[in-house]
C-alpha cells in the first residue's frame, strides 16, 4: 500500500541525495539540474508556487519508511493541465505496483481537489517500468520527440503521455 | 519607421529577408503584435489578453537575459520593413536541441511566404552555427496554414498533445513537430 505525505523543508537533504543517485535523477526527468546546489535552487524556485506544485512523499504503509518522491508541477491553470512525475528509490521492491500506486494518488490529487483536465508525463524510451505504470493509470502515448535525450553515449527519444479527466478513472477489467 | 543603417551584407540573410537584433524601438510594435487576434489566435498557448509597450519591453529584458536563446527581428529586404519576430531556444545543451518559434505580425506580409524564408533561415543558423542536432516546434492542430509551411520545410509530425489548448471555448491538440539535422541535410 502507497500512501502520500506532504513533503517537508526536514525531507530537502534526503531529495537532493536521491536526485544525485543516478538512475532517479534521470527517471524524474531531464530538466533537472545535475550539481545539488542547482538541484536545490530548482527545488526552492519550485516550491516558491506552492499554489502551482504540490509535492508529496511516496511513502509505503510501514510508518517512516520513504520510498521515493511524486509532484505535481508545471501547472497552467488556464488549459488546466498540470506534469506528473514519480520517482522511486532503485532498491524498491514490487516497483511497478508502486509507481501505480504513487500516480494514481496524484491523478486523483490533480483532478479531485485542483480540478485540472489534462495531467501530462514525459518518459525516455528505455523506462518500461514507467511505461507500464502510466498506462495502468490509464495514460495514452500521444507523441514521440525523435532523439531528443542524449545519455550514455546514445541518444534517446522522448515518449509523451496524457491523461485527460474524462478518461478517469480508467474502465476496470473483469 | 526605417531603422538606420541596415548593413550591407546582414550576417543572416536570404533572397527575402535578414534577421535584425530586436531594438528599444520595436517595443511598440511587439506591443501590437502580441495584440493582434489574427497574430495570436492559432499561434500562443497563453491567454489571449492585450499587451502594453510596458509588458512588451519586460518581456524582451526577461527574454533577453535568458541564456541559449536568440530572439531576433525579421526584416523585409528590399523595404528593410520590420515584419516579424523569430526566436530559437535551447533545450538540451547536451543533446543540441532546440526549439524555434516565428510570427508574421505585419499583416501586408502574411501569406506570402515570409514565416517560411525566416523560419529556414534559422533552421540554417540553428544547425550550420549551433551545430544543433534537432529542432522541434509545436503548433496549434488548428493551424493547418503554418503546419503546410513547417512540413514544407521537412518538419515531421511526431504526435499531437491531445486537449492540450482552450481556445474560443474549445480543446485543441497541440501538434509536436521535429526535424533532424540528417533529414534537414537530406534536402541539399
Amino acid at each position: 500500500m502507497i500512501t502520500l505525505e506532504p513533503w517537508t523543508p526536514e525531507d530537502e537533504d534526503w531529495t537532493i541525495e536521491l536526485w544525485q543517485n543516478r538512475e532517479c535523477r534521470y527517471e524524474w526527468g531531464f530538466d533537472l539540474p545535475l550539481r545539488p546546489t542547482e538541484q536545490r535552487e530548482w527545488l526552492n524556485e519550485v516550491l516558491a508556487y506552492p499554489q502551482s506544485a504540490p509535492v508529496f512523499l511516496v511513502v509505503a504503509s510501514e510508518p517512516g519508511i520513504r520510498l521515493g518522491i511524486a509532484m505535481l508541477d508545471t501547472i497552467d491553470w488556464h488549459n488546466r493541465s498540470g506534469r506528473v512525475r514519480v520517482t522511486l528509490v532503485p532498491t524498491t521492491l514490487e516497483r511497478i505496483d508502486r509507481l501505480v500506486g504513487s500516480l494514481q494518488h496524484v491523478v486523483r490529487e490533480a483532478f479531485e481537489t485542483l480540478n485540472l483536465y489534462r495531467l501530462w508525463a514525459v518518459t525516455s524510451d528505455d523506462q518500461p517500468d514507467h511505461h507500464d505504470a502510466l498506462m495502468a493509470v490509464g495514460f495514452q502515448q500521444e507523441a514521440r520527440r525523435r532523439r531528443a535525450h542524449y545519455l550514455n553515449g546514445s541518444y534517446h527519444d522522448e515518449l509523451s503521455w496524457s491523461l485527460l479527466r474524462p478518461e478517469w478513472p480508467p474502465a476496470q477489467d473483469d | 519607421m526605417t531603422f538606420y543603417p541596415a548593413p550591407e551584407q546582414p550576417l543572416w540573410h536570404n533572397e527575402h529577408i535578414y534577421f535584425a537584433a530586436i531594438e528599444a524601438a520595436d517595443e511598440q510594435r511587439l506591443a501590437n503584435w502580441f495584440s493582434d487576434r489574427a497574430v495570436m489566435e492559432h499561434n500562443v498557448p497563453m491567454v489571449l489578453a492585450p499587451m502594453s509597450t510596458t509588458e512588451a519591453a519586460q518581456r524582451l529584458v526577461k527574454r533577453q537575459m535568458l541564456a541559449n536563446q536568440w530572439t531576433w527581428i525579421v526584416v523585409e529586404r528590399e523595404s528593410h520593413e520590420r515584419i516579424g519576430q523569430v526566436s530559437l531556444q535551447i533545450l538540451s545543451n547536451e543533446a543540441r536541441v532546440a526549439r524555434v518559434s516565428i510570427l508574421i505580425g505585419s499583416a501586408a506580409y502574411r501569406g506570402r511566404g515570409y514565416g517560411r524564408a525566416a523560419l529556414g533561415l534559422m533552421l540554417k543558423f540553428g544547425f550550420r552555427e549551433l551545430d544543433l542536432q534537432r529542432i522541434e516546434l509545436n503548433v496549434m492542430a488548428t493551424n493547418t496554414a503554418a503546419i503546410r509551411t513547417y512540413t514544407g520545410l521537412g518538419f515531421r509530425d511526431e504526435g499531437r498533445l491531445r486537449q492540450a489548448i482552450y481556445r474560443n471555448g474549445e480543446r485543441v491538440d497541440w501538434r509536436q513537430m521535429g526535424l533532424l539535422r540528417s533529414e534537414w541535410e537530406a534536402q541539399g
